[in-house]
């Protein structure tokens, strides 16, 4: 192993600021080329300083030290997080035809990795077309405000406006002047229509032009428009943030912008999108959105699997932070970032087709992510996941809770998908009958408010043919929600 | 393959909810119910119990003083139960030889699984093992596949 800076200052490793002060200043007479004879002085001396200068500050020193520990021997090393695999079934019947079989995959930060609180590099990029007009501007400038007074010194803001160009309204910088950042954004106004490549690419650049080996870097969209022809762009843009390890979160405002596409391109990249129904709840989703950032322990985190040739995957969900669907590539699942306190649940539907007896292993998987220690390693644990395939065997044993309350969710969730197929198709009487359902689990669930929606686009559904487009969102992401009555360790302190 | 109680919709066997209708699936196969009776018992007198199956003749009548294994009689492994299934198919309904016991705890009778192999319930929810689980009239309670519906007798017969 090189020498470490507390090497080459020739102390311990829990020396205090003084005692790296009287260090450095004696070591710095011996050493300065000024005065010792040695030939490599000159190099001497500036590994000196950088080990003085790095060990002096106590930030840098934080950083230095969890970079130390996680380039140490694997045996010394702290489990960053776990894996943990639940199945539906540990026994399965013998049967002639394909089966079920559910795995809840968590992933869980271990309570005594301290992660370091990652300088943020975040691009908000905000939709000022002209339907942003009056409170839905007004709002979004205000929570774009309430997020730049809540920056670091160490963070990096950038804001990009667009409507039918964009346009970088503060470029990305740290430790600026932040009262001239607030000003610019008050100045924006709305006007054109909405072009979201237009936006997305200019903020994606921001992001990459500052963003630093240690920075937690993401991009926050706000739009209430629909993009026409640039969506198979947009896409592509996803791919590569998730490709980059860039973070997105993607806010619909009203009725209109189009959630299919911001769903999809959340699912491709781990990201976030979600529905704000009201103008003014745009802050609080901004405060609970920077409460998750600085409370990453993790980033890029994916779900690497392999399955036994006679297990089919069928459908992935994640269930942290809402309902949402997991788009698999190559056998793996991206998942985004990993928060300190909060686990992250993932939902596997597999079909067994096994037709031998005894042990199958199912299913192995490894969740990755790398670490925001300052290492910035890539640390990985997997986990497997066997069932046993008997004759004797009729009947299947009771399910696991926290699988049975996920798959309830789910399924309604899923039943809300449907009753937007039937739609699309024109099968409006399928679709009221769907919606007439979604509103009984609802209430089941306790979730009176969304099961009144349901049932009032239900009641439209059957006179018009048609639901509303706000009803529909509402639904859709009111659904998705309910995985919030899920987990006990959701809650950000 | 199963079907959705409620919408008809086919799913792969073991599938849990109904992504059709959102309705949790019964895993309950399809069987010849036959039912069995209990005569709520007087607070310390022994009962009787009544197994009949509804076409049949089949009935068995146990004298129970304080529990009844409910199993499949298998001679080489010693097993005697009190109330034997064995003629009801019980083997290929996944009847275990030691499957669950009837409990009386004065007026009350009591089921517990014995840590059968493919379950005891009740109106559909799997027991845990050795835990014992009130049973109430018109209750059905299944053993493995072989679902029985138990019935009291009214105490005017007494």
């Amino acid at each position: 192993m090189p020498a470490t800076y507390y090497d080459i200052l020739e102390i311990h490793s829990d020396a205090t600021t003084d005692e790296i002060k009287q260090a450095y200043r004696r070591l710095a007479k011996r050493v300065h080329p000024d005065t010792s004879a040695s030939d490599d002085a000159t190099k001497l001396f500036r590994d000196l300083q950088q080990a003085y200068e790095t060990l002096v500050d106590a930030k840098q020193r934080r950083l230095y030290d969890a970079r130390l520990a996680a380039e140490r021997a694997p045996h010394e090393r702290l489990v960053p997080f776990t894996l943990q695999l639940l199945a539906s079934h540990t026994q399965l019947p013998l049967l002639a035809e394909q089966q079920m079989l559910y795995v809840l995959a968590e992933i869980k930060a271990n309570e005594n990795f301290t992660p370091l609180r990652a300088p943020l590099n975040i691009c908000l990029v905000l939709d000022h077309s002209l339907s942003m007009e009056g409170t839905r501007i007004a709002q979004a400038k205000e929570a774009a405000l309430y997020l730049i007074d809540r920056l670091d010194k160490q963070d990096i803001l950038s804001v990009v406006a667009f409507g039918d160009r964009a346009r970088v309204i503060v470029s990305a910088q740290s430790d600026a002047d932040r009262s001239v950042a607030k000003t610019s954004v008050r100045t924006i106004q709305p006007c054109g229509g909405t072009e979201l490549l237009q936006g997305i690419s200019a903020g994606l650049d921001e992001v990459r032009r500052a963003r630093r080996f240690e920075s937690l870097d993401h991009l926050i969209l706000i739009t209430d428009g629909q993009t026409y022809g640039d969506e198979t762009g947009c896409l592509e843009a996803a791919d590569a943030a998730a490709r980059e390890k860039i973070g997105l979160t993607l806010l619909g405002l009203g009725a209109d912008w189009n959630d299919e596409l911001l769903d999809e391109m959340a699912a491709r990249s781990g990201g976030y999108s979600t529905f704000i129904d009201s103008p003014a709840r745009l802050t609080a989703a901004f405060h609970e959105r920077f409460a998750e950032l600085t409370n990453v322990m993790a980033r890029d985190v994916q779900l690497n699997f392999r399955l036994h040739e006679s297990v089919l995957l069928k459908d992935v969900f994640r269930l942290t932070p809402d309902i949402a669907r997991v788009r698999v590539s190559e056998n793996c699942l991206p998942l985004g970032a990993l928060e300190a306190r909060r686990t992250l649940r993932v939902l596997i539907a597999l079909s067994v087709n096994a037709a031998r007896a005894g042990t199958l292993r199912a299913l192995r998987a490894e969740a990755s992510g790398e670490l925001l220690n300052g290492s910035q390693s890539r640390q990985s644990i997997d986990a497997e996941l066997a069932v046993t395939l008997s004759a004797d065997i009729v009947t299947t044993a009771s399910v696991p809770r926290e699988i049975e309350d996920a798959l309830a969710r789910i399924a309604v969730f899923k039943v809300q998908e449907k009753a937007q197929a039937d739609l699309a198709r024109g099968d409006h009487a399928r679709a009221t009958t769907r919606m007439q359902n979604l509103a009984t689990h609802l209430l089941n669930f306790g979730e009176v408010e969304l099961a009144r929606a349901a049932l009032l686009e239900a009641g439209e559904l059957n006179r018009t043919g048609q639901m509303s487009a706000e009803g529909r969102k509402r639904i859709r992401y009111g659904t998705r929600g309910l995985s919030h009555s899920l987990a006990s360790d959701r809650k950000l302190p | 393959m199963i079907r959705c109680n409620a919408c008809g919709a086919a799913h792969p066997a073991n599938t849990l909810f109904c992504d059709e209708c959102g309705n949790r699936l019964s895993q309950e196969h399809k069987v010849t119910k036959t039912s069995f009776a209990v005569q709520p018992p007087a607070e310390d007198a022994p009962f009787t119990i009544h197994v009949s199956t509804p076409n049949a003749d089949q009935q068995f009548e146990i004298l129970l003083d304080k529990s009844a294994l409910i199993g499949r009689k298998d001679d080489s492994a010693g097993a005697a139960p009190d109330i034997d299934l064995e003629g009801l198919n019980g083997k290929r309904e996944g009847v275990s030889r030691r499957h669950a016991r009837l409990v009386r705890q004065g007026r009350q009778v009591l089921i517990e699984d014995l840590n059968s192999l493919n379950g005891t319930f009740v109106r559909g929810a799997r027991l845990p093992a050795h835990t014992p689980h009130v049973v109430q009239s018109d209750d059905e309670l299944q053993f493995g596949k072989l679902v029985l519906k138990i019935e009291f007798e009214s105490e005017a017969r007494d």
